[in-house]
């Protein structure tokens, strides 16, 4: 059984390490990872969904402000600045770094440059979202053979 | 852009009377955010850190707080929120005589945005993410006054 813990941990800590290296995540995803020791064994299985759920949200949020007419920058401008914390505090960083360049184009409120760098956050968050399914999975495994 | 902290010896810093912090028991924060993610990860992080926390989801909430009696060493505050954000917050406690350390955690990061945060009466401003090293800065601080 601690065989099969210590092997789930291997694959987790090879994922999130090749994640790093692509800088898809940093290493505020590991301090986050931490915190499972000061809250509950369950708490980056938990979390991952929420962050999801909210990353999908704002994008569809900053979807329909931006197909309005005449666009709301200020609100794009808000949208923008709570998917950039949020992916921040869970360690997205090319995420956060897409959401700093749709920031830009809300700021210079070109509305050709906002519908690509939207696109541009809608495939960073593709990219990296396989990824978490599959750290949930392992997170759900190695609290189960911890059990 | 600004960089990542600002306050503390800063130029940008004000300096606030604190009140004097009790080290033998634990240091009591509020944690003022309406993202309930972050909320969560600021919240397990200062619990790790070994203080007492307690949770505001706006500015409102924080200042309904205080009224009530409640008091706290630290806050961290966000800076947009619903009903009340943080620089509205900020500057209520400081009216009402608050000496807590209040430190300012945004998204933000442009320098005129940061020096409207500060303004409002902040100890310090640090920009998302909330990590160890920013956390220990804090409590460093809060226990040297």
């Amino acid at each position: 059984m601690a065989a099969n813990t210590e092997a789930l941990n291997q694959q987790l800590q090879q994922i999130v390490n090749s994640l790093k290296e692509q800088g898809i995540l940093d290493s505020q995803f590991w301090m986050v990872h931490s915190l499972k020791e000061a809250s509950s064994p369950f708490f980056l299985a938990q979390l991952i969904p929420m962050f999801c759920h909210n990353v999908q949200t704002t994008l569809r949020d900053l979807n329909r402000t931006l197909e309005k007419e005449p666009v709301n920058y200020y609100d794009m401008n808000e949208l923008t600045m709570k998917l950039k914390g949020c992916t921040s505090s869970i360690g997205a960083r090319r995420l956060a770094l897409a959401c700093v360049t749709l920031w830009r184009a809300v700021d210079n409120k070109n509305k050709d440059v906002c519908g690509s760098a939207l696109n541009g956050i809608r495939q960073e968050y593709q990219t990296l979202r396989s990824s978490l399914d599959r750290i949930v999975e392992l997170e759900r495994r190695i609290v189960s053979h911890q059990a | 852009m600004v960089s990542e902290k600002m306050g503390f010896g800063n130029v940008m810093s004000t300096s606030k009377t604190m009140k004097i912090i009790d080290t033998e028991k634990k240091i009591s924060v509020l944690i003022v955010e309406d993202d309930l993610l972050i909320r969560k990860i600021h919240k397990v992080m200062m619990t790790k850190f070994g203080t007492e926390v307690q949770l505001a989801s706006n500015g409102k909430e924080a200042v309904d707080l205080f009224l009530s009696g409640a008091s706290f060493d630290l806050i961290l505050t966000d800076l947009e929120m619903p009903i009340m954000d943080g620089i509205e917050a900020t500057k209520q406690l400081r009216s009402m005589g608050v000496t807590s350390m209040i430190v300012g955690v945004t998204s933000r990061n442009q320098d005129s945005e940061i020096q409207a945060f500060m303004k409002s009466g902040l100890n310090a401003c640090y920009v998302k993410p909330l990590n160890a090293e920013k956390v220990t800065a804090v409590l460093n601080e809060l226990k040297n006054i």
